[in-house]
């Protein structure tokens, strides 16, 4: 897509409005719900959903060298799957911590 | 005589469809993955921490206060949105729109500050400081370590304001630009992890 054009300008105003929506669901998760696994599961999936929109769109990487593209999206892909994975099993990691 | 008409295809048509290369140059990607990397780090160590702790870091966000937090998101994810239409602008030679699409995104910065002030004072009004327990010490050291990078997120993006009101920056030479606008892209995605890492998972 044309970096500068009206659709592209447009879909930039929908991403935020998304991301706006995102950040306000996740807060009223946060103050209305118990943290069980499946809530960590999701927040981690919403974390990766607002990276990659903020990766592909907002900062325009999405026509960018892949190696660039995918090392970004990677982070928001492994880092809040292991943080969910920790904060479910974390006997595990205290285990696997402790010296 | 040529009848050749000189038409301008007008500024959105003039812009590359397809960029095929990465924003901004290499020297800002290398910072980029290393404040990436040292944000991961911190990460690491709440989780170990907390799993040694677990008590303490099931009570801490309680405590904490979560509009805060919610509108230091909506501030940040707002000025990467201006920054994106500032580099959309830029891209077609529009560069006092650019300029003032950026200005927003420091006025966006600015608000940042003024929350995390609050924030801090709320905190101390409430009886937490650094010193509370270990959640606070490490609530402490990631957000303050991250208001230090929105303000030096915002002095960038000043210096490039500057540089582009001088004229040193046109629709096909915006590196310096794009660096800038890169790295405040990066200072929101922390942000984007940090949030639900404090706020929201409890």
């Amino acid at each position: 897509m044309n970096l500068a054009s009206k659709p592209y300008v447009k879909l930039l105003t929908w991403v935020w409005w998304a991301l706006v929506a995102m950040t306000l669901i996740s807060a009223l998760v946060a103050e209305s719900i118990d943290p069980t696994a499946s809530v960590v599961l999701a927040i981690s999936v919403v974390i990766a959903i607002k990276g990659r929109l903020v990766v592909d769109w907002l900062m325009g990487m999405k026509s960018a060298p892949m190696v660039f593209r995918q090392l970004m999206l990677a982070y928001f892909y492994v880092v809040p799957l292991l943080i969910a994975l920790a904060l479910i099993f974390p006997d595990t990691v205290q285990r696997l911590t402790t010296l | 005589m040529s009848n050749a008409v000189n038409v301008d295809p007008g500024p959105v048509d003039a812009a590359p469809d397809q960029t095929q290369e990465a924003p901004a140059n290499m020297a800002v990607w290398v910072l980029i993955w290393a404040e990436l990397t040292e944000f991961a780090l911190f990460f690491i160590v709440f989780v170990i921490v907390r799993s040694h702790e677990q008590e303490l870091f099931s009570n801490g966000p309680t405590l904490l206060n979560t509009t805060a937090g919610v509108l230091n998101t909506i501030l940040l994810l707002t000025s990467s949105y201006f920054v994106a239409r500032a580099m959309a602008a830029i891209r077609v030679n529009k560069v006092k729109t650019s300029i003032r699409w950026m200005y927003g995104t420091i006025g966006c910065g600015l608000g940042y500050c003024a929350v995390k002030a609050w924030e801090y004072h709320w905190n101390h009004e409430q009886g937490l400081d650094s010193r509370t327990d270990l959640f606070y010490t490490i609530y402490y050291y990631l957000t303050f370590n991250h208001l230090l990078h929105v303000l030096v997120g915002m002095v960038a993006i000043g210096w490039a304001c500057l540089r582009a009101h001088w004229g040193h920056f046109t629709a096909e030479s915006h590196e310096g630009y794009e660096g800038a606008a890169c790295y405040w892209h990066m200072i929101d995605l922390v942000w984007i992890i940090i949030f639900p890492l404090l706020y929201v998972m409890r």
